[in-house]
């Protein structure tokens, strides 16, 4: 087969093109399974809860890149347990382990902060380690 | 007078093809009677069919209610509890869109029992319904003594049962289950499928409209 190199680089930028389109696609994949299997019950999958009884999270302040610790604390501790009908969030500290928590944070991010700024595992622990004692032995490894 | 009519093979023809397109004209259109769910017996004449036996349930007001207040209506039933962290919102969402639904249907009500009556008292079901922002004369949330519940469950062909292992300490199913005036179970819904959900509110159309034309 003869193909011009003109083509070649068109099938080239096509291509890169066309892969890159798809990894942003496949973006947090980790996260995106454990949402649906840790939150989707509650959340819903498009985020959107159970009227007031289960929060719609779609447009949730706490989706801010720029300060994710009211985030991690709360996956890390649960909500706080100050409803009337009992139905805090659960905590998810001795459920999911430090790299889930920072996929599942970053997956939120991407699909609900407009300012998505990716959280980096460094800048996670920092905060991570503040909130939970890392030599607890019931921590998930 | 002598009249003759000659038939022909071909009139015989279009005949056929025309009683056979009417035929499936009438099956399509008309909306089939739903089914009796359960067991029947047969007792000399009389065909008895299963039917939800007599409660006694205190609701959200913690008022006792029973059989006879639903006398004139048919419910659309189902079992939860309040922290339930597994499929329980997700039917709720179902139940929410049936209520949506037939809101103004003075003839449809919505029945959930808890399955988890210690946690789940009338104060905090009534806190449940006001969350969920519906009409508790519409929709009732009842509880009663937990054997009693997991009787009653095991009568609408619910699986309900007290389980450590299972999220939130209970092993249940997400069924919803159509109630005509005369307790007959006459139609179910897998709760957490919203397809099927679809499904299961033609049936409860179909339900409507015969009460409807019996008048």
């Amino acid at each position: 087969m003869n193909i011009k190199p003109k083509a070649k680089l068109l099938i080239l930028m096509l291509l890169s093109c066309f892969l890159t389109y798809q990894c942003q696609l496949d973006m947090y994949v980790q996260g995106e399974r454990i949402y649906e299997a840790q939150c989707s019950n509650c959340h819903m999958s498009d985020g959107s809860g159970l009227v007031e009884v289960i929060n719609d999270i779609s447009d949730s302040k706490l989706f801010n890149s720029q300060d994710p610790t009211p985030l991690i604390k709360l996956l890390i501790n649960g909500g706080s347990d100050d409803r009337e009908d009992g139905l805090q969030m659960p905590s998810y500290k001795y459920v999911l382990n430090r790299v889930e928590i920072c996929n599942l944070i970053n997956y939120l991010n991407h699909k609900w902060n407009k300012d998505f700024v990716e959280l980096k595992i460094e800048e996670f622990d920092k905060i991570y380690k503040e909130e939970v004692d890392i030599t607890d032995i019931r921590l998930p490894q | 007078m002598n009249i003759s009519i000659v038939i022909t093979q071909p009139m015989i023809n279009k005949l056929f093809f025309l009683a056979a397109f009417s035929l499936l004209l009438s099956a399509c259109n008309e909306d089939k009677a739903l089914p009796i769910f359960g067991k029947t017996k047969i007792e000399g004449s009389d065909t008895i069919y299963h039917e939800i036996p007599d409660f006694n349930f205190m609701n959200q007001d913690s008022v006792m209610v029973n059989n006879e207040d639903l006398k004139d209506y048919i419910y659309i039933s189902d079992f939860f509890f309040m922290s339930c962290p597994s499929i329980c919102p997700k039917v709720k969402r179902q139940m929410l869109k049936i209520y949506d639904q037939f809101e103004s249907e003075p003839l449809v009500k919505l029945v959930s029992h808890t399955i988890d009556p210690k946690r789940d008292t009338p104060e905090k079901l009534k806190m449940y319904a006001s969350n969920l922002e519906v009409d508790t004369k519409k929709w009732w949330f009842l509880t009663a003594e937990k054997g009693e519940v997991m009787e009653i469950a095991d009568e609408y062909f619910v699986v309900a049962y007290e389980d450590p292992e299972a999220p939130g300490g209970f092993d249940h199913s997400g069924k919803i289950i159509l109630v005509d005036k005369d307790r007959h179970i006459r139609a179910f819904a897998e709760g957490t499928d919203p397809e099927d959900v679809d499904r299961f509110i033609k049936d409860i159309e179909i339900l409507v409209n015969e009460y409807k034309t019996k008048g």
